[in-house]
């Protein structure tokens, strides 16, 4: 699978990869982006089968980037790893069409659990 | 009453041990000053105000902007001594007190976001400077990190 990380922070990318080797999800082919204006580039580009993405970001943040793939008709498995976990950002995040929402921090037993139905081994 | 929360102790060692290593421990310590050559994380609400902030000494910042990237222990020390924090380092401790943010709210709180962090407390905006002279609801915590060492942070809210 392809699945495609978006983090203004490249240390915080680093750690969604590790744990997402430590939930077990292994051999996936894993890209990146900075923000969600070099993310909807590389989407528009090639869409992957899962994003994980931030949601506060300079450029385009993860929330204006999943209504831009809207409106643009792309279809793809979107949510965000993110500190915008409160239940108004939850239902916030769940309208735009995202499949789920994993608060920082994380762990691998919740990456494990929330990614499961995403991500085939 | 404040409008936002503090966390517990145990809370931040949690997140902190996820995000750079294993063994971390955090203790209640002294307060640290906001305006005197600390690294200062400002939250603010919807409306741009100031609602809260993170505060950090040179060493916690050196330590934990190393060991979240893994760069090596003597590079960090180095850092913490000459006070010449990397902008990976920087950029590190950025990510720590934005994920700092969601110990601060909760669905009974209103929204606040993190918005800068300067090198240095004496760098701030006027009106923030005000805000951080307040008596603020604090805590304040020694980290120790393995292999990389003992820094201070704090977090104010009002």
């Amino acid at each position: 699978m392809n699945i495609l990380i978006i983090d203004d922070s490249s240390a915080m990318r680093m750690v969604v990869k590790k744990t997402l080797r430590m939930a077990g999800f292994e051999g996936h082919t894993i890209s990146e982006a900075e923000d969600g204006a070099a993310a909807l580039e590389r989407i528009r580009q090639s869409v992957p089968d899962l994003v994980l993405s931030d949601w506060n970001m300079p450029n385009l943040s993860g929330i204006d980037l999943l209504a831009k793939l809207g409106e643009e008709g792309i279809k793809v498995n979107f949510g965000f790893v993110t500190t915008e976990a409160t239940a108004e950002m939850r239902d916030k995040a769940a309208g735009a069409g995202a499949k789920f929402l994993i608060a920082k921090p994380f762990t691998p037993e919740t990456f494990s659990m929330t990614l499961a139905p995403f991500i085939k081994n | 009453m404040t409008a936002f929360v503090l966390p517990k102790v145990p809370d931040v060692t949690k997140m902190l041990e996820m995000l750079l290593g294993d063994g971390l421990t955090a203790k209640p310590a002294a307060p640290l000053d906001a305006k005197s050559g600390n690294i200062v994380a400002l939250y603010v609400s919807p409306d741009g105000k100031p609602v809260a902030a993170g505060v950090c000494d040179t060493a916690f910042a050196a330590y934990a902007g190393a060991a979240l990237s893994m760069i090596p222990p003597g590079g960090a020390k180095d850092a913490a001594k000459s006070g010449d924090l990397s902008a990976t380092m920087m950029g590190n401790v950025h990510e720590v007190m934005n994920i700092c943010s969601r110990f601060l709210m909760n669905d009974a709180t209103p929204h606040l976001k993190l918005a800068t962090v300067h090198r240095d407390g004496k760098e701030l905006p006027d009106g923030s400077k005000a805000f951080l002279g307040a008596a603020l609801p604090r805590l304040d915590m020694e980290i120790d990190i393995p292999r990389y060492g003992k820094g201070r942070l704090s977090l104010l809210i009002t």
